[in-house]
C-alpha cells in the first residue's frame, strides 16, 4: 500500500516537473527567429511554419481567413471627436484602419504627405489653413466624402475640448470654400497645427451618417473613409474589420481583420504560438526574446518616439531644491536600465524629447542632462535638505513597465544614500496626484501624439494646475517660452524657444529623462511586411498575407 | 413558508442598500479625481471644476449616491461611464451573459464533482481511493489559480490543441476557465462532504438501516446523503460569492470580456458608475442565492419546513 502511494506520488510529480519545464516552446534548439534594431529584419531560414497554426495555406486559401491581431487593453475611443474622450496612443492601429486624417506623417521618415489633402499651406501669420481636398474618397457605407464633411469634422473640435484644448489651442472653426477645399480659421495661430491635422485626434467622420443616426449610432457601427470598415465589436472582446473596397488607394490585401483584447502577457504569447492570433503589439522586451526563441515567429523591434522620465511634485521639496535634484538625477545608472534591465533594446535620450521629433533641437545643440556620477551625486545630496530619515516616494502605474525600472532607480537611490519607496497605484489615482503635484517623484512614459515639442509645452502651460502649485527656479521663465511656442511659425526660431526649454530643463534637473522606448511586433510566417515603426501610425492595410 | 420567504426577500432590502452605499463611499473616499483622469497635464482649476460639476462631483457624496440609486431603480440609468463616456448599461448587458455561463458551469462543476468524489471517499474511507481524492483534493486547494491556469493552458491548448487558449466565442472556450474557476471549491467542497458524510454514517440510524437489511446504496443516497447534504448545501451558498470573485482572475487570464475584468477595469479608473453595476449585480446574485439554498433546507429536512410554518 505504502509502495503504491509512493509510486503514484513519484509519477504525479514527475508528470508535474515534465508539463512544467516543457513551457511553451516548440523550438527544435535552432533560433530561426527574426530579431532587428531599429527597422532592419532578419528572415526566418524555417519558412513559415508557425507550430502548426495551419501557416503553409496558399494565399488563395488565405482570402478568407481573419488577421487576428493581439492587443491587450479596450480601445479608449473608437470615435475620435464624438464623446470629449481622447484617443490613447495605443489606438492608432484601429484608428487609422478605419479611418483616415487629412495628412499622413510618417513616423519613420518625420515627413508629412498628402493623405485626404493633396495640397494644404497657411497664412503668413498661421491664422488660416487652406486644404484642397481629393475627390474620389467614399465613406464605408457608400457616401461620398465631401467638403462639407470635412469641415464638418473639424468643427467638432471645440466641442471636445478635453482632447483639443492640449492639441489644437486657438482653433476657431472650418468652412467649405468649395466642393474640394475648405479653410480653417484660427483664433491664435498654432505652430504645430499642421501635425494636429495629421494625427489620430481628427479624422474625417460622416456628417449625414451622424445626423441620422446620433453618436450612440455611430459609436455602435462606426464609419469612416478607412481601409477597413467596422463588422462587429465585442466590448472587451474583439472588433472585427474588414478590407474596404472602396478605398482610394485600393483595396487592403488581407480582407478580413479581428483585433482580439488580451490583456494577460502569458495568455498573448499562447494565443500566438497555437495561431488563435496572428500578430501581437508592444508585448515586453522579455517576451518578445521568448517569442524569438521559437521557430516560425518574427520579432520587429523599433526605437519608439515615447519617452520614460523621472519627474518630481509640485508639493514636494524636490520642487525647490535643486541639488537633491541633481543628486538623483545624477545616481541613477540609465545604462543599468537600458542594457542590463531592457537587454539593449531601449535607448539613452538627452531631453524627454525623442530625436526627430518636429523642432527637437539636434543633440549637441543644447544642455545635456545630467550625466551618472555617483561622487558628484554625493557632493549635491550633502548640499541638499534631504534628511537621513526622509523617504522619497516613487509614484508608478501598477503593473506598468515602469515598476521593474523603479526597482532599479532605488537601488541607485540607496547607493548615495536616498531612501525610497515605491508607490504602485492605480491609472486614476496616479493622474490625480500627479496633476495635484501631491509626490516626489514619479515615472511615466510619453509619447508626443502630434510628433512636435508640443509636448514640452503642455508641461509648462500656465495656468495648468501642476505649473501652478510650482516653484521651482525659472518658472516664469519657463511659462513665457511655453507661450511662444505656441504661436512662433518659424520652424527654426521654434526650435530655438524648445532649445531654451530643454536648457533650463536640464541645467535645473526639472526632469531626468531615462531612455526612448521600443515598439515591438511578434507574428507568425502567415503573415508578412510588418514592420515595427517609432510611433502609433501603424497601417495595417500594408500588411501583407505571405 | 411564503411568509419566511417574504421576509427574507425584504432584509434583502437594506442589505442591499447597506451594501451599495459602504462601496460608494469607499470609492469616493479615493484621492482619485476623473477630472485629471480625462483632462492629463494640461488640466487648469476651471476645467477641473466644470468636468467635477459635469459628473456630479461638487454635490455632497450622499446626494451623489442618493441620486444614483434613484435614477438606478426608478428608470433602471446605470449612469454613463467617466472615463469612456459610453453607456454602462450596454456594456454590463453584453458582459453579462459570459459572466453568468461562466459562474454556472463553474458552480455545477464543483457541486456535482464536489459531491460525488465527497460520498466516495467517506463510503470507501481510508481505501486508496478516498486518499487519492483527498491527495488530488489537497493539490488543488494548494496551487494558485493562475498558476493552475497556466499549466492547463501549455497542457491542454499549446500541447494537446484541445481547447482555445482565450475568448468566449463558443462553449469550447468555457470548459477550461470554468474548470480552473471550480478546481479549488472542488477541493473544498469534497473536503467537506466527506467529513459531513463521515459524521452521518457514524450514526446510530445508519447502522440501524444496515441493520434492517437496507442495500449500501440505499443507505448511503437515501438515509446518509440527505442528512450529510446540509451543510454542504450552506458551502454551495458560499461558494457563489467565491466563484463570482475568483471570476475576475480567470477572466483577464483567458480574456473572457465579463463583468468581473469590467469591475477590475473600472476600479483601476476609479469609474464609480462603471463599479457600481458589477458589485450590484454580486450583492444581488450572492443574496438570492443564499436565499434560495434557505430555502433548499426546508426541501431536504422536513424539521426546517416545520418550523416555517
Amino acid at each position: 500500500m505504502k509502495k503504491f502511494l509512493a509510486l503514484f506520488l513519484t509519477v504525479t510529480m514527475l508528470a508535474a516537473c515534465l508539463t512544467g519545464c516543457g513551457g511553451s516552446n516548440n523550438d527544435s534548439g535552432s533560433s530561426g527567429t527574426a530579431s532587428s534594431e531599429n527597422g532592419g529584419s532578419k528572415t526566418d531560414d524555417s519558412g513559415s511554419d508557425a507550430s502548426g497554426a495551419g501557416s503553409s495555406e496558399s494565399s488563395s486559401a488565405n482570402a478568407d481567413r481573419t488577421l487576428n491581431i493581439g492587443i491587450s487593453s479596450e480601445i479608449s475611443n473608437i470615435v475620435p471627436m464624438s464623446n470629449n474622450v481622447a484617443v490613447a496612443n495605443r489606438d492608432g492601429l484601429i484608428v487609422f484602419a478605419l479611418y483616415d486624417p487629412l495628412i499622413w506623417y510618417d513616423t519613420v521618415t518625420n515627413t508629412l504627405s498628402p493623405w485626404i489633402a493633396t495640397e494644404w499651406s497657411h497664412n503668413d501669420d498661421g491664422s488660416e489653413w487652406y486644404f484642397t481636398l481629393r475627390d474620389d474618397v467614399y465613406f464605408h457605407n457608400g457616401d461620398k466624402m465631401t467638403a462639407e464633411d470635412v469641415a464638418w469634422s473639424l468643427n467638432l473640435i471645440p466641442e471636445n475640448p478635453v482632447v483639443t484644448d492640449a492639441n489644437i489651442p486657438g482653433f476657431g472653426h472650418a468652412e467649405v470654400v468649395d466642393d474640394t477645399h475648405i479653410t480653417v480659421y484660427m483664433d491664435t495661430p498654432f505652430a504645430a497645427a499642421e501635425n494636429f491635422f495629421a494625427s489620430y485626434h481628427m479624422v474625417i467622420l460622416d456628417k449625414s451618417y451622424q445626423e441620422e443616426v446620433g453618436w450612440d449610432g455611430y459609436l455602435d457601427h462606426p464609419i469612416g473613409t478607412g481601409p477597413y470598415k467596422f463588422a462587429d465589436r465585442a466590448t472587451g472582446s474583439y472588433v472585427d474589420m474588414e478590407a474596404n473596397e472602396l478605398y482610394w488607394q485600393g483595396e487592403p490585401d488581407i480582407k478580413k481583420v479581428s483585433l482580439r483584447i488580451l490583456p494577460d502577457a502569458n495568455s498573448q504569447l499562447l494565443s500566438l504560438e497555437t495561431g488563435e492570433v496572428d500578430v501581437l503589439q508592444n508585448v515586453s522586451i522579455e517576451n518578445c526574446k521568448r517569442i524569438e526563441d521559437i521557430d516560425g515567429f518574427t520579432v520587429d523591434y523599433e526605437t519608439a518616439y515615447a519617452v520614460l522620465y523621472m519627474r518630481w511634485g509640485s508639493n514636494s521639496k524636490l520642487d525647490t531644491d535643486q541639488n537633491l535634484r541633481k543628486a538623483i538625477a545624477a545616481a541613477v545608472d540609465p545604462d543599468a536600465i537600458n542594457n542590463v534591465y531592457n537587454r539593449g533594446y531601449t535607448k539613452a535620450v538627452g531631453c524627454m524629447i525623442a530625436p526627430g521629433i518636429h523642432c527637437r533641437p539636434e543633440d549637441g545643440t543644447y544642455t545635456p542632462a545630467q550625466p551618472y556620477d555617483v561622487e558628484a551625486a554625493k557632493e549635491f545630496l550633502a548640499n541638499s535638505t534631504y534628511e537621513s530619515t526622509d523617504v522619497l516616494s516613487i509614484l508608478v502605474v501598477a503593473g506598468s513597465k515602469e515598476e521593474g525600472v523603479c526597482k532599479i532607480i532605488q537601488g541607485n537611490l540607496q547607493d548615495i544614500g536616498i531612501n525610497a519607496e515605491m508607490k504602485a497605484i492605480d491609472g486614476s489615482t496616479y493622474s490625480t496626484l500627479t496633476g495635484e503635484g501631491d509626490f516626489d517623484i514619479s515615472l511615466y512614459t510619453t509619447l508626443p501624439s502630434l510628433y512636435d515639442c508640443n509636448l514640452i509645452y503642455q508641461y509648462y502651460t500656465p495656468g495648468t494646475v501642476s505649473f501652478e502649485n510650482s516653484k521651482f527656479e525659472g518658472k516664469e521663465e519657463m511659462g513665457r517660452l511655453a507661450l511662444a511656442s505656441l504661436t512662433e511659425m518659424d520652424e527654426e526660431a521654434r526650435t530655438d524657444i524648445f532649445r531654451q526649454m530643454i536648457n533650463i530643463m536640464n541645467e535645473e534637473a526639472l526632469m531626468l529623462p531615462l531612455y526612448q522606448d521600443c515598439n515591438t511586433f511578434c507574428f507568425n510566417g502567415d503573415v508578412t511586411n510588418i514592420d515595427a515603426i517609432p510611433g502609433t501610425n501603424v497601417r495595417i492595410a500594408e500588411w501583407k498575407w505571405n | 413558508m411564503v411568509k419566511y420567504i417574504l421576509k427574507r426577500l425584504l432584509l434583502l432590502i437594506p442589505t442591499f442598500f447597506l451594501l451599495t452605499l459602504m462601496v460608494y463611499t469607499i470609492l469616493s473616499l479615493s484621492p482619485a479625481n476623473p477630472a485629471f483622469m480625462r483632462l492629463g497635464t494640461t488640466a487648469t482649476q476651471e476645467q477641473i471644476d466644470e468636468i467635477n460639476h459635469e459628473l456630479g462631483l461638487d454635490r455632497p457624496l450622499l446626494v451623489r449616491y442618493g441620486t444614483y440609486m434613484w435614477n438606478l431603480i426608478t428608470k433602471g440609468d446605470m449612469g454613463v461611464s467617466w472615463v469612456m463616456q459610453t453607456s454602462v448599461y450596454k456594456e454590463f448587458m453584453e458582459r453579462l451573459p459570459n459572466t453568468l455561463l461562466l459562474t454556472a458551469l463553474a458552480l455545477l462543476l464543483t457541486t456535482v464533482v464536489g459531491i460525488v468524489a465527497g460520498v466516495f471517499a467517506a463510503v470507501n474511507q481510508n481505501s486508496i481511493g478516498d486518499r487519492t481524492t483527498m491527495i488530488l483534493a489537497m493539490l488543488l486547494i494548494s496551487l494558485p489559480n493562475f498558476f493552475l491556469s497556466l499549466i492547463c493552458q501549455i497542457v491542454f491548448c499549446l500541447q494537446l490543441r484541445w481547447l482555445p487558449v482565450t475568448g468566449a466565442g463558443s462553449l469550447k472556450h468555457f470548459i477550461l476557465p470554468s474548470i480552473m474557476l471550480a478546481a479549488s471549491r472542488i477541493a473544498g467542497q469534497v473536503r467537506l462532504t466527506r467529513s459531513s458524510m463521515l459524521d452521518v454514517i457514524g450514526q446510530d440510524y445508519v447502522r440501524t438501516a444496515y441493520a434492517k437489511g437496507c442495500s449500501k446504496r440505499r443507505v448511503v443516497f437515501y438515509h446518509a446523503l440527505r442528512n450529510g447534504l446540509m451543510p454542504v448545501i450552506t458551502n454551495i451558498g458560499n461558494n457563489v460569492g467565491n466563484i463570482v470573485a475568483g471570476a475576475v482572475t480567470v477572466e483577464t487570464i483567458f480574456a473572457i470580456p465579463g463583468v468581473g475584468s469590467m469591475l477590475v477595469n473600472a476600479v483601476r479608473s476609479n469609474d464609480i458608475p462603471q463599479v457600481m453595476s458589477p458589485i450590484i449585480f454580486i450583492s444581488l446574485l450572492v443574496c438570492v442565492v443564499n436565499l434560495v439554498v434557505d430555502l433548499l433546507y426546508a426541501v431536504i429536512d422536513p424539521r426546517v419546513k416545520l418550523q416555517y410554518r
